[in-house]
């Protein structure tokens, strides 16, 4: 038990470390937030990848160890105890959180505590006894709570290792072809994209209808945001997208060429091969006022300003000789494609715990026997787990021994 | 919002405070008139409160439990229900004169929001947000709630005997079952909220953990409610030690409330 407290206490440092410190980031971008120093230990120590790393791992391995032990060699006491409820030599034999005399009808006293007796008896000494308990199951709840969290954890661990994600970024009519997929080679195609905005242009719903193919079989679907599809055993999420630019090549007045471009791409026009566009930045604020920085190079060597140029939807720019260039905005989708065979297990074991929760904390095993005096004075004896002060208070309360009041 | 909030907030709020005051005053010296007077202008402002909500609903045409101000504005409202369920359940009233400061100072926090109703992004355009949100607010406060009654078990366990505070303050027994009471409530709550956001997160986002700070905070307040708990029925521990844990427990509580959307932004970063 001490050592389960001490596995949590670390596990909730690990966490909060991980929160804490940016995940992931390069050598140079610690020693830039915070000191070289500092980046040299946090890389000694995994702290960049806290979640990943040997020593967080090794903790909840422990932890696993111990929830596998603690079950274990619990579930014969538990058992027993389950039993043994009904057995009133063996309650006799229990030491009672409360004993107390009670006035009148003891049978009085089980009703208020919605006890049900089920055993009458003469013991060997002559006394009469009574034994009630309920809530028998709630001896399996932290049981139950340890099975859940074994089960989540083990889900967990084996979904991170075998899940198999990827992403799908691109523009209507784009094909992407993933291999090595649980399916073999499969080719994504974005068959389209669309968003669609709310009265006062903000976006509402952004759709992406996609086509799976495979040596065996095809299959179509829509992903929007909120409802993914299900595919081949694949979850397709619209995870984002990305605002991106049609990129138009004119000569005398007419559009010669169409290319559309994400940022940080760049594009050769074939009306003139020495030349490269690169497009560094969209602009967004509304379709009529995007604007995107982009420079061109001839031959690699940077034409016009080096900070790029900015050029507005629509507008056009003399590119080179005869040819000019102007943008329209368009968008591309991410999708993310996510396949884990485990995710039910993990929720399975997530629900466990939810419901060994709810049975440890609502369900509290108590018993209460009473016992006939030669005197005819009943004394009640009222058992339940340590720490429960409410079934004592409520014992008591039962019993006529306590007065309620306002407090 | 609609124009009659703002002034609508500010009587809610001086509403909030009097009940606030009259508990207080009421545990000083024990009048059952001032005690009544402070538990009617509660359940008059929780009634306010739970009108200006649904109106709110109404001009937004949704739940209104995003963005700050509606978040905040219906965790308030929480607290100040679940402080009287649980004073009429357990005859319990001093809670009153800690819980409703803290149901006010949570109110003064919603209403310096901007509550300029806003188009709801796609990614919170879901009936999951009714669900995730709903689970979390009634999470937050039962943990409120056992916060401020172990906050009054820690005043209690320093005041001398027979002294005036000794007398007012209900016994630490009873403090202390309540506050278990409250934060076995929290910690179910916090359970399904967690589940409940794992597979929200998988439709939304294709990944149902992806430890983004506020996913990691949420497992970090679990973590220690969940260690109050095994202290308790597993060793007994009671008294002083739980009341500790349990003030602990909330302060992880604020962080991942207030601390995460101010210091680590992620993917909940419009929650």
């Amino acid at each position: 038990m001490r050592f389960a407290i001490v596995l949590l206490v670390l596990l909730a440092i690990a966490c909060i470390l991980g929160s804490i410190i940016p995940q992931a980031q390069s050598f140079d971008i610690y020693a830039a937030r915070y000191s070289e120093r500092a980046a040299e230990i946090l890389f000694v120590f995994y702290l960049d990848d806290v979640f990943h790393s040997w020593w967080f791992i090794g903790l909840t391995g422990l932890l696993c160890l111990n929830l596998l032990s603690c079950n274990l060699v619990r579930a014969k006491a538990i058992f027993h105890r389950f039993q043994s409820d009904k057995d009133i030599s063996r309650t006799l034999e229990t030491t009672p959180q409360l004993e107390t005399e009670v006035d009148g009808d003891p049978e009085s006293v089980f009703r208020k505590l919605r006890i049900q007796v089920f055993k009458r008896e003469t013991l060997p000494d002559g006394r009469e006894a009574l034994l009630g308990s309920k809530n028998r199951i709630g001896y399996w709840g932290a049981w139950l709570c340890h099975l859940g969290m074994l089960v989540l954890i083990f889900g967990f661990a084996l979904g991170q290792m075998n899940a198999e994600q990827f992403t799908v970024a691109g523009f209507p009519d784009d094909e992407i072809v993933q291999q090595d997929t649980g399916n073999g080679a499969m080719s994504i195609k974005i068959k389209d994209f669309t968003v669609r905005y709310n009265p006062d242009g903000s976006p509402k719903q952004y759709i992406t209808r996609i086509l799976l193919q495979t040596d065996a079989k095809r299959a179509e679907g829509e992903a929007s945001v909120n409802h993914p599809a299900r595919l081949f055993g694949y979850l397709f999420s619209q995870n984002s997208y990305g605002h991106a630019a049609e990129v138009h090549i004119h000569r005398s007045g007419k559009i010669i060429e169409t290319q559309r471009m994400m940022p940080q791409s760049a594009f050769i026009p074939e009306a003139h091969p020495d030349v490269t566009v690169f497009l560094e930045n969209v602009l967004p604020s509304s379709d009529a006022y995007t604007g995107f920085r982009y420079s061109s190079y001839l031959m690699g060597g940077m034409m016009g300003s080096r900070e790029g140029q900015v050029i507005l939807a629509g507008e056009e720019q003399p590119l080179i000789g005869d040819l000019s260039i102007s943008f329209t905005p368009t968008a591309y989708t991410v999708l993310i494609a996510r396949r884990d065979v485990f995710r039910l297990p993990t929720l399975i074991g997530a629900l466990t715990v939810l419901l060994g929760l709810l049975i440890s904390f609502y369900f509290r095993p108590v018993k209460l026997l009473a016992l006939k005096n030669a005197d005819g004075i009943w004394t009640l004896r009222g058992c339940c787990r340590k720490g429960d002060a409410v079934f004592t208070e409520r014992l008591q309360r039962a019993a006529g021994k306590e007065g309620e009041q306002n407090v | 919002m609609y124009r009659s909030e703002g002034p609508l907030l500010v009587a809610l709020l001086c509403i909030y405070l009097l009940s606030s005051a009259g508990y207080i005053v009421y545990a000083a010296i024990k009048k059952e008139k001032l005690r009544i007077t402070a538990f009617t202008l509660q359940t008059t402002g929780l009634l306010l409160h739970l009108v200006i909500l649904v109106l709110r609903g109404y001009h937004a045409g949704r739940i209104p439990l995003v963005y700050s101000y509606e978040f905040a504005s219906a965790f308030s409202l929480c607290v100040c229900l679940l402080t009287l369920l649980f004073m009429l359940k357990n005859r319990f009233y001093a809670i009153g004169s800690f819980a409703m400061p803290l149901v006010s100072l949570l109110l003064l926090y919603a209403f310096l929001q901007n509550r300029t109703g806003r188009t709801l992004m796609p990614a919170l355009n879901s009936n999951w947000l009714v669900y995730h949100v709903s689970t979390v607010i009634v999470a937050y406060s039962a943990f409120s709630v056992a916060f401020v009654i172990s906050l009054m078990y820690l005043l209690r366990d320093k005041v001398k005997a027979d002294s005036f505070w000794d007398r007012r303050l209900p016994t630490k027994t009873k403090l202390d079952i309540l506050s278990y009471r409250a934060a076995r409530l929290g910690l179910v709550f916090l359970t399904v909220t967690i589940i409940l956001g794992a597979l929200w997160a998988e439709q939304a986002w294709g990944n149902y953990w992806t430890w983004d700070p506020k996913e990691t905070w949420s497992l970090v307040t679990w973590l220690v409610y969940a260690m109050y708990l095994h202290l308790r029925m597993g060793k007994g521990i009671q008294g002083k030690t739980a009341a500790v844990i349990a003030v602990v427990g909330f302060l992880c509580v604020l962080f991942t409330y207030f601390g995460v959307n101010l210091l680590l932004p992620g993917l909940h970063s419009y929650a």
